[in-house]
């Protein structure tokens, strides 16, 4: 599934949303009863599998597989046609002695709905517009898994002796959900699906 | 700090802010657009405010606490005002609460009926119905159109897309290998190049010899059916291959198709966030009665401060005054009757104010008046005594007090008849104020004897009316009554030597005349008995002379020539004469070498000490004289208000013999008064009065210690009061 290039920069709003969203939920956390809302299932959750880089024609590309593990709450809101955003991150890091160093950032991300009349799932890249459809939910959550020659980072940036590492993370977008169901998602678990930031080796 | 807490536009605008975030909140709730992306944002902005208002309110409450438990002015009233305030806000607003509530969920659940959903479920169900048969017929005209297209060899086959599509009304027909490469593609948009392509999972449906049709939602071209068929294997060659076919949807299928699509979806998605959408309100509704409440607190806490501030105020401003703080002044707050009251304490308070400054200023002048009437009795030289309405000393000056020889405060508060308790030679004084008081029209003459002395003293008193006493009037006229009897004395002697040294002189001379015409001329017994009588005649004449002179030098007042004198030399001078006398006189000397010089007139201290060096020598024996001088200089005289008088030199001469007998010392001083045979009774006399000349005390006494012998001790001023530093020369004093 490929990326453009100039993605770095998110759609409006989603960013700030997720900056919001932590802010919101210690908030939250701190005036009312966690956890009423509902409790997320152990299985549930994002979770970046693999992560690896090849290069082409002066790019550094990378290729993810990530789990996209929706809780059931999350995919009882999708049947019932709540649309759901998901968003993968990915940083590369320069290792220094002292601090690591941030040296490139990128983004992508994925709304999805499902198509009551058709009773298919619709994906649409929210970064490049392209849809697609998918007749099972399993499929859906397989294929949007699979990343693949997502431009990373342009080779020359990349030094020799230098010692990097590729960062991704993916997350679920509750800032985009529909404003009466976020109160609920930043205080549920079942909400809170998404990944850690996870490290893989990046050999320049 | 201060003013942001109780100041009223900081809390307003915060009230308002909240106010306005609320609203937005509420309609991003309802599914407005606008706030819909900042949902997130009013929520954190109001719960911060709110707790930002709740912080306040719970400051406020510590604050009032605070105060309550200090009992400050208006604290409890404060308290009260606010609890009712509280409450009267409370209640309406939790009932109006409770019913919102219950119409927000009621008016939820009225958007949900069992009839339109289920009406939405058959319509949607309609569509894929009338879909199916529809993508059904897609799918046999595809079918055929690939068996034709499977006719075709490669060179043609682009051009038999075309036309098939032409025919079929496709809007895209495409050609796949097996792997799912594009083979060929006819589009009736020229300018799109790249066919759009199905999904892995529909090509592997394919591959496995299963046709595809379904309703996609292609890019912006909205509702497509797309149908994938294979192709017949054996006429390709062996190579599978997939037509692909995307049909558009009628205009007006497609704009019935998305809204029952869009319909249903908000229908559903509606539905499912019904819960969600009542926490959600009600979450809202909540922030609005927190706001409401803790709106309604703050304002209790600020019209309740309003209200008790004047009155704090007040309650402060007469316990000031209480405290006697009459400056104080209340700022009117409003032209209620609290406004009315404040003006009336302040004008109460002002007519405090003058009262108290008339009153001090009358104190003051009563004040100035009594310092006045104090300092001129204060240097009076007349003793003033006034009793109160019993008869009780109420004020004695500092002259009455001298005169007495007492402290002024011994006999404050006391009856005149008991002055003799403090002083039993106040006896004679009593009896004199009881005279008086009993309406003794002239004033009476008391002889006081004080301290070895003895005083003259008339007394006069009048009653007060306001405030209703007595008031005694003395003068010491001791002084007087003495110059009196100085001037009478010495007249005597003036016009006695006069009178006897007239016919003196022929007496000696008659005397001397005798003997020198008859005594030659005599012989035998006549001869010494003249000899012996004109001798004892001009013996008795020098005699009478001498006592004649000594009549005339007490008579005589001459002018006095102060000068400092230094007393220990004088002394030394004085009996140097008497060492070189072949009398045996044995002199001794004890000089006080801290003795300061004096102003005096050396001639007349030199005879003071003549007269009583022949007194001492004549009285004793033994011929022993002691002559000291003493000076206490940490004895200081005067008040404060004066000029410290320096303390008297001391000069004291005694002799070893009997002392003076005891009827003689009160009149020792007396003129004509003498223990010896052959005095004149001048010498103590003339001594006094050179004392007295010079500002000083004579007194005499016996030795109270040590052997017998009578003593003449003398204080002489260092300075006479009444001289002026510069003046050398003192007329004598006129006696009338």
């Amino acid at each position: 599934m490929p990326c453009s290039a100039n993605r770095s920069e998110p759609p409006h709003g989603a960013s700030a949303g997720r900056m919001l969203g932590p802010l919101l939920l210690a908030l939250l956390l701190l005036s009312g009863p966690v956890g009423a809302a509902g409790v997320s299932s152990a299985k549930s959750g994002f979770k970046v599998l693999d992560a690896t880089t090849h290069s082409h024609q002066g790019q550094r590309l990378a290729d993810l597989r990530i789990a996209f593990r929706f809780s059931p709450q999350a995919r009882e809101a999708l049947e019932n046609g709540v649309a759901i955003s998901v968003f993968v991150d990915l940083e590369v890091v320069s290792l220094g002695y002292l601090w690591d160093t941030t040296i490139a950032t990128r983004h992508t991300g994925r709304r999805i709905q499902i198509h009551a009349l058709s009773k298919q799932y619709q994906v649409k890249n929210l970064y490049t517009g392209r849809s697609s459809t998918y007749r099972s939910f399993s499929d859906m959550t397989a294929n949007i898994g699979i990343i693949k020659n997502l431009p990373l980072i342009e080779e020359a940036h990349l030094q020799a002796d230098g010692h990097y590492r590729l960062r991704v993370r993916a997350s679920l977008d509750i800032e985009s959900l529909p404003s009466p169901l976020r109160p609920l998602a930043y205080i549920s678990a079942a909400w809170q699906l998404s990944s850690d930031w996870t490290s893989w080796p990046l050999q320049p | 700090m201060n003013r942001l807490t109780t100041g009223i536009v900081p809390i307003l605008a915060l009230v308002v802010l909240l106010l306005i975030s609320l609203t937005m909140m509420g309609n991003a709730t309802d599914g407005t657009a606008r706030f819909d992306q900042i949902y997130s944002l009013l929520l954190v902005i109001n719960a911060v405010g709110l707790l930002l208002l709740c912080a306040l309110i719970i400051w406020n409450l510590v604050r009032l606490l605070q105060q309550v438990r200090a009992k400050r002015a208006g604290a409890r009233l404060t308290s009260k005002l606010v609890i009712v305030f509280a409450l009267l806000a409370f209640t309406p607003v939790v009932v109006v609460y409770q019913f919102s509530l219950k119409f927000l969920y009621q008016g939820i659940d009225s958007w949900f009926d069992v009839r339109i959903e289920q009406a939405l479920n058959d319509a949607i169900e309609l569509g894929r119905t009338a879909l199916e048969v529809n993508m059904r017929e897609h799918l046999k005209r595809t079918k055929v159109f690939a068996e034709e297209l499977n006719n075709l060899d490669n060179l043609n086959i682009g051009t038999g897309l075309d036309n098939i599509r032409r025919l079929s009304g496709a809007r895209e027909l495409t050609l796949f290998d097996a792997a799912g490469k594009v083979v060929a593609s006819s589009n009736e948009d020229p300018t799109t190049l790249v066919p759009n392509r199905p999904n892995d999972t529909i090509l592997l449906q394919v591959r496995k010899n299963r046709n595809y049709i379904g309703l996609d939602p292609i890019g912006d071209q909205g509702l497509s059916i797309r149908v994938v068929v294979n192709l017949p294997v054996a006429a390709s060659g062996g190579q599978p291959r997939a037509l692909q076919a995307l049909y558009p949807f009628t205009d007006k299928m497609s704009v019935l198709a998305n809204s029952v699509e869009s319909a249903y979806g908000r229908y559903r998605e509606l539905a499912y966030l019904r819960k969600p959408l009542k926490i959600s309100f009600t979450l809202t509704l909540s922030l609005v009665l927190l706001l409401t409440l803790l709106s309604a607190l703050w304002a209790a806490f600020y019209s309740a401060r309003r209200v008790v501030a004047p009155l704090r105020d007040l309650a402060e401003g007469t316990r000031a005054v209480a405290g006697g703080d009459l400056e104080t002044h209340l700022a009117p707050s409003s032209d209620d009757e609290i406004g009315f009251l404040l003006e009336s304490f302040n004008d109460m308070t002002q007519n405090l104010k003058r009262a108290r400054d008339q009153a001090s200023a009358s104190r003051n002048q009563v004040e100035s008046q009594r310092r006045f009437l104090e300092a001129v009795l204060a240097r009076l030289s007349t003793g003033v005594i006034t009793l109160d309405a019993d008869q009780q000393v109420y004020t004695c000056n500092a002259a009455a007090a001298q005169i007495l020889d007492i402290q002024a405060g011994q006999i404050l508060g006391r009856h005149p008849d008991s002055l003799s308790a403090i002083e039993p030679n106040l006896e004679q004084f009593s009896l004199g104020v009881r005279e008086v008081m009993h309406g003794r029209e002239r004033p009476a003459e008391i002889l006081l004897e004080t301290s070895g002395d003895s005083k003259i003293i008339t007394l006069t008193g009048t009653t007060l009316a306001s405030p209703p006493g007595y008031l005694l009037v003395f003068d010491d006229i001791t002084a007087l009554v003495r110059a009196q009897r100085e001037v009478a004395r010495s007249e005597v002697a003036r016009r006695l030597a006069h009178e006897i040294k007239n016919p003196l002189t022929p007496i000696q001379l008659s005397a001397e005349r005798l003997r020198h015409k008859y005594l030659e001329r005599m012989h035998g017994d006549d001869r010494d008995t003249l000899d012996r009588l004109t001798r004892t005649i001009v013996q008795q004449v020098e005699a009478m002379k001498g006592m004649v002179n000594a009549f005339s030098d007490y008579a005589r007042t001459p002018v006095m020539q102060v000068a400092s004198v230094s007393l220990n030399n004088l002394v030394r001078d004085v009996v140097e004469l008497y060492r070189n006398d072949d009398q045996h006189l044995d002199l001794e000397l004890e000089l006080d070498p801290a003795l300061p010089d004096i102003q005096a007139d050396e001639n007349r201290l030199r005879q003071i000490l003549h007269n009583l060096i022949k007194n001492a020598f004549e009285a004793s024996d033994n011929h022993q004289v002691l002559i000291s001088t003493h000076y206490h200089a940490d004895t200081h005289r005067g008040d404060d208000h004066e000029r410290p008088l320096l303390p008297p030199v001391e000069l004291w001469v005694r002799d070893r013999g009997p002392g003076f007998p005891p009827d003689f010392i009160p009149r020792a001083f007396d003129p004509y008064v003498t223990t010896k045979t052959r005095g004149s009774g001048l010498g103590l006399a003339i001594v006094k009065k050179i004392v007295e000349e010079h500002g000083g005390a004579v007194q005499a006494m016996n030795a109270s210690e040590g052997p017998a012998g009578a003593i003449v001790k003398i204080n002489l001023p260092v300075e006479h009061p009444s001289w002026n530093s510069g003046r050398t020369t003192v007329e004598p004093e006129e006696y009338s």
